[in-house]
């Protein structure tokens, strides 16, 4: 019994050795359900461009505004996105060509946070907007 | 005459050692998360807007080189929905853990965002706590 009793703790100091008690820290986000969003229910959502160096702001009527992030997050949370239905969630995010991730990354979860959902504008939605 | 008292010898029941020590390796293997992407070095983005989040069973990376990997193995953003898609078919939970180094341009990381949201995936992005 002894030597069966050795490789038991032998293989429980490797499970202890090799188990990551860490949680891993991140942030999900969603994504509109539908597959397509219509154009005009786009065209009714805020839109948040992000530039390498600057991100700007609009919605329907008014034009676009410059914010920090600390301004954007401000903003998305006083919307009170929560209680509203998602296609009145959606945030229209708009990136240019060489845009960081991380900078992308920053305004995601400040989005998702907010409960808000992304809908990334694509390559042909942005040449047919240009 | 007094009789002499005996000693008590204190035994140590060693067959219930090896039954304790197998329970405990069940319980590790079943909780353990194996992580397949653990030789992967990435330089996580930063937010103030990350929390804990649970472990996740499906993961995707993209190294600081641009080549994106789907549990380990390398893998074609062209043919990541589809990938996705087989992975999620058989399951409730439709979260996938995204790991993207934090430099990349976006014309390495679009396509894999996009990929996993034509997919039908719930992503959550990988970073790191930013503190204000």
């Amino acid at each position: 019994m002894g030597p069966f009793s050795d490789i038991a703790f032998l293989l429980i100091i490797f499970f202890i050795l090799t188990t990551s008690l860490i949680r891993p820290m991140g942030r999900f986000i969603s994504m509109p359900s539908s597959t397509s969003q219509s154009e005009q229910d786009k065209a009714h959502n805020p839109t948040v461009t992000i530039l390498p160096d600057k991100i700007l702001y609009g919605e329907k009527g008014k034009g676009d505004e410059e914010l920090g992030l600390l301004e954007l997050r401000a903003r998305l949370l006083a919307m009170g996105l929560k209680s509203r239905r998602e296609e009145q969630r959606t945030i229209v995010v708009d990136l240019a060509d060489n845009v960081p991730y991380e900078t992308f990354y920053r305004v995601a979860t400040a989005i998702s946070k907010a409960d808000g959902v992304i809908a990334l504008l694509e390559e042909a939605e942005r040449t047919d907007a240009e | 005459m007094i009789p002499r008292r005996k000693r008590m010898q204190a035994l140590v029941p060693l067959a219930s050692m090896g039954d304790i020590a197998f329970l405990l390796i069940i319980f590790f293997m079943l909780t353990a998360t194996f992580m397949k992407d653990a030789n992967i070095s990435i330089e996580p983005p930063r937010s103030p807007d990350v929390d804990e989040v649970e472990s996740l069973t499906i993961s995707v990376t993209v190294d600081p080189s641009g080549v994106c990997r789907l549990q380990g193995v390398d893998i074609d953003p062209r043919t990541l929905k589809t990938a996705v898609e087989g992975m999620l078919a058989n399951s409730k939970d439709r979260r996938v853990k995204v790991s993207i180094d934090r430099a990349l341009p976006k014309q390495t990381y679009f396509p894999v965002i996009e990929a996993l949201s034509r997919a039908g995936a719930t992503p959550v992005l990988i970073g790191e706590q930013e503190r204000l």
